[in-house]
């Protein structure tokens, strides 16, 4: 052993040859997915329980599918709300694919969308990523995301037809291409508290049959009480800004859609539409029984306070209300309300996972895929109060564990709901939620009743047609 | 002779080398920062100033685009000018807001009162939270209906406004929201009032000089190195405001609290427009430099540095 002492200048070089080999290793090509130590078997072995044919696959995917253990690496969009639903997921796929480790790429919720981007053009890549409508439009116009259609094809055990087919639209182009398959669907209705209508002696509403647009109010008011200037109990509680799309519904509802022909503006210029956001303003500065659309998430009056007799929102809110009702208040659903005059519909909504176009594995994403949107992951979201079910199989005739995923008691309501099923856009738009919060924005002064609806849609229109514009430009719509 | 030349011979070279030993340490030890900042700050401020002259969306290949952005800045988007107004505007009042208040509460807590170190600890608690966290609480607070604010004003018969929903409440709104982290500056003019000579007020106080004259004379001179530190930090900070409207308005309603920063977060990352947010980026810069040089400029008035001499 060599009694040499390390001089301050030997410190120095290692210690500057220590930087300079950090450094260069940062700055260094992509590192490719780390074989997972845990699974031995080799990939062929291990593909997929279903195993797929992905179109045309590179030289290089089979190479690195060759070599054996794989790594998927998936953007999770917040862990919050949804992580332990994709544990179950993730933990499910790699038990029946144990060559292949899935790694969560943690990610701040609202965040996702700049991390992709930064991670792609960084050459950074991810093989899935959990999205929603708004935002995958954009990456799947400009070629990020793998078109499912060749995987639809191929994989005979998979069929397009066991899903509800209009959930399909929220994630298909104008060229027929299909990027995902349904995942978290929901529709909007109300979620109404039994103990408030049992003290004021009013009967629930049908779950069978919606209540008008008029006979909502007229119920919210009747259950709303004010102590001077302070709400004690509120009957209404319409989602305003922060469920970005209800206005979208309303309007839909009342036959205006919101999209101009060949998308060249926004229906939102014309006296049947401003008398509707007009209405829906009302609820909150005229009559006065429902908060502020800014603040309803985050004040002592949301729904799950139990001093809000009615709410709109959807089936990925039962989670958390039958968490926070749970010893504190009983509560149920009944259909979203209908304009009298319209034909009923629902508005739907809903979120996926989808492949990127770069993926190394895409046999292997296409599985984790499935495994995401497959029967026994439904079972799962069903039982965590988190989904409506998009299968057909356990539409008709009910799945029980949907059956009995209870409350709330009306569950069943939901399943006919989908025949009146209609989605916010017509043929994605990456456009919608660009223009839908300029519209928000525009709305706030609104359900304050500082302006009117054609005062604050004629202001906020040059900014819609421009954005518009500029999405047009960018190759974006 | 020789043998003498031999040596200085020697100890010159010896010494050059101990020069120039000292010179590379001194590289080395500094090597770290200067290679962060060309990794992580020039390099990308280069980047961004050849991208100010391409259309590139992060997802295909950058095209060249001549000067389409910087006209495009200029002429073609008015919420380019809209918000660089609104920033400013922003800026001019919550600035001199920021330096009175903070200069203020350093001043009261620099007296001998009991509890000072559980007032300035107090002060000083806003500005340790997390910026998104402190304005989900604000957010709160401006609730038309539920926040503390219009209950109080309610008290005195008084119906609050909309606060975040109202155009022309929302600046004011956010302006007065600047106040919740005053203890940072609170601290640093606590620091530097401390440091004011105690002889001069002695000796102010002997010949009969008042609280006001001492402030006037005294005090606020001695200070002003700080006061300007603080009002170039101050700029740049308030020029460069995001999380509030981001968080709280969305830069609404009807993009009355549309500051800059959050329409070049919307050109770059919900509209994928790189080239023309860096146009904005560089703009942004050259605005805030010019609007620094020109306050240092101004200190050469009104600046005071103890023992410095001055010409004349």
């Amino acid at each position: 052993m060599s009694d040499r002492r390390v001089t301050r200048r030997d410190f120095l070089w290692i210690g500057a040859m220590g930087a300079t080999a950090s450094l260069m290793a940062a700055c260094g090509a992509p590192v490719p997915p780390t074989p997972t130590p845990q699974a031995a078997a080799p990939a062929k072995a291990a593909a997929p329980s279903e195993p797929t044919k992905a179109p045309a696959p590179t030289v290089a995917e089979k190479a690195a599918a060759a070599k054996g253990p794989v790594t998927l690496r998936f953007l999770l969009r917040h862990y919050q709300s949804f992580g332990p639903q994709w544990d179950w997921i993730v933990s499910s796929y790699q038990k029946k694919n144990p060559n292949v480790k899935v790694e969560i790429v943690q990610n701040p919720a609202g965040c996702e969308l700049d991390k992709l981007l930064i991670m792609v053009s960084a050459g950074d890549q991810v093989d899935t990523y959990w999205t929603c409508g708004d935002t995958f439009v954009g990456l799947a116009t400009k070629g990020v995301l793998k078109k499912l259609n060749p995987f639809f094809t191929m994989d005979k055990t998979f069929k397009v037809d066991d899903y509800v087919s209009t959930f399909f639209e929220l994630y298909k182009q104008k060229d027929g291409s299909i990027y995902s398959v349904p995942w978290l669907c929901f529709t909007f209705m109300i979620f109404y508290n039994k103990d408030i209508f049992d003290k004021e002696k009013v009967p629930y509403p049908d779950p069978k049959k919606p209540m008008t647009w008029d006979e909502t109010l007229e119920l919210a008011k009747k259950l709303t009480r004010w102590t001077g200037s302070r709400p004690e109990q509120l009957g209404g509680f319409v989602s305003g800004s922060t469920a970005w799309t209800m206005w979208a519904a309303w309007l839909a509802q009342a036959g205006i859609p919101f999209w101009k022909p060949d998308m060249s503006g926004v229906n939102l210029d014309n006296p049947e539409a401003w008398q509707v956001l007009d209405w829906f303003a009302e609820w909150q500065w005229k009559h006065k029984v429902n908060p502020s659309a800014a603040f309803q998430t985050d004040i002592p009056f949301g729904f799950n306070s139990g001093n809000v007799a009615m709410w709109i929102a959807a089936e990925a809110q039962w989670n958390g209300t039958k968490k926070a009702a749970a010893g504190k208040f009983k509560w149920d659903i009944a259909p979203f309300p209908q304009r009298a005059g319209t034909k009923r519909q629902v508005y739907g909504y809903g979120d996926t996972v989808v492949m990127m176009n770069a993926s190394r594995y895409p046999d292997e994403s296409w599985g984790f895929l499935k495994e995401a949107c497959g029967p026994e992951a439904y079972l799962m979201l069903y039982d965590m109060a988190t989904t409506i079910p998009s299968l057909k199989t356990h539409i008709n005739p009910p799945h029980p564990t949907f059956v009995n995923s209870r409350p709330p008691d009306n569950n069943l309501m939901v399943l006919e709901d989908l025949e009146y099923l209609m989605l916010p856009y017509p043929g994605n738009s990456g456009a919608y939620s660009a223009v839908s919060r300029i519209v928000n924005n525009a709305l706030n002064p609104v359900y304050v009743g500082k302006m009117t609806a054609k005062e604050a849609m004629t202001q906020a229109m040059p900014d819609i047609q421009r954005t518009l514009k500029e999405l047009k430009d960018t190759g974006l719509v | 002779m020789g043998l003498a030349t031999g040596i200085a011979a020697t100890s010159l070279s010896s010494r050059r080398r101990r020069r120039i030993g000292r010179h590379v340490q001194g590289w080395l030890f500094a090597a770290p920062w200067i290679l962060g900042f060309v990794i992580f700050v020039a390099g990308p401020m280069l980047a961004s100033a050849v991208m100010v002259f391409t259309d590139w969306d992060l997802l295909s290949p950058a095209r060249f685009a001549g000067l389409n952005n910087i006209r495009r800045l200029f002429v073609h988007d008015p919420l380019v000018g809209h918000s660089l107004k609104i920033t400013t505007m922003y800026a001019i009042v919550s600035v001199p807001m920021d330096i009175a208040a903070g200069l203020t509460l350093a001043m009261l807590l620099n007296a001998n009162i009991r509890g000072l170190r559980f007032y300035r600890t107090l002060y000083y608690l806003p500005v340790v939270l997390s910026g998104v966290a402190s304005a989900l609480l604000w957010r709160w607070l401006f609730s038309p209906e539920f926040g503390p604010l219009n209950y109080i004003l309610s008290l005195f018969g008084i119906a609050g406004p909309a606060w975040l929903l109202d155009p022309e409440w929302a600046m004011p709104a956010l302006v007065m929201m600047t106040l919740w982290s005053v203890g940072g500056g609170m601290v640093i003019y606590l620091a530097a009032l401390q440091g004011v000579p105690t002889e001069l007020y002695e000796a102010s106080i002997v010949d009969g000089a008042g609280w006001w004259p001492r402030l006037r004379f005294i005090t606020l001179p001695m200070i002003t190195p700080v006061i300007f530190f603080q009002l170039v930090m101050g700029i740049i900070r308030s020029l460069q405001v995001f999380t509030p409207a981001f968080i709280m308005t969305q830069g609404g309603p009807l993009n009355a609290t549309l500051f800059y920063e959050l329409y070049l977060y919307r050109i770059a990352f919900e509209q994928f427009r790189m080239g023309f947010a860096s146009a904005m980026a560089w703009l942004l810069f050259l605005y805030i430099l010019v609007l620094t040089l020109l306050v240092f400029r101004s200190a050469r008035s009104w600046v005071y540095y103890e023992g410095e001499q001055r010409g004349g």
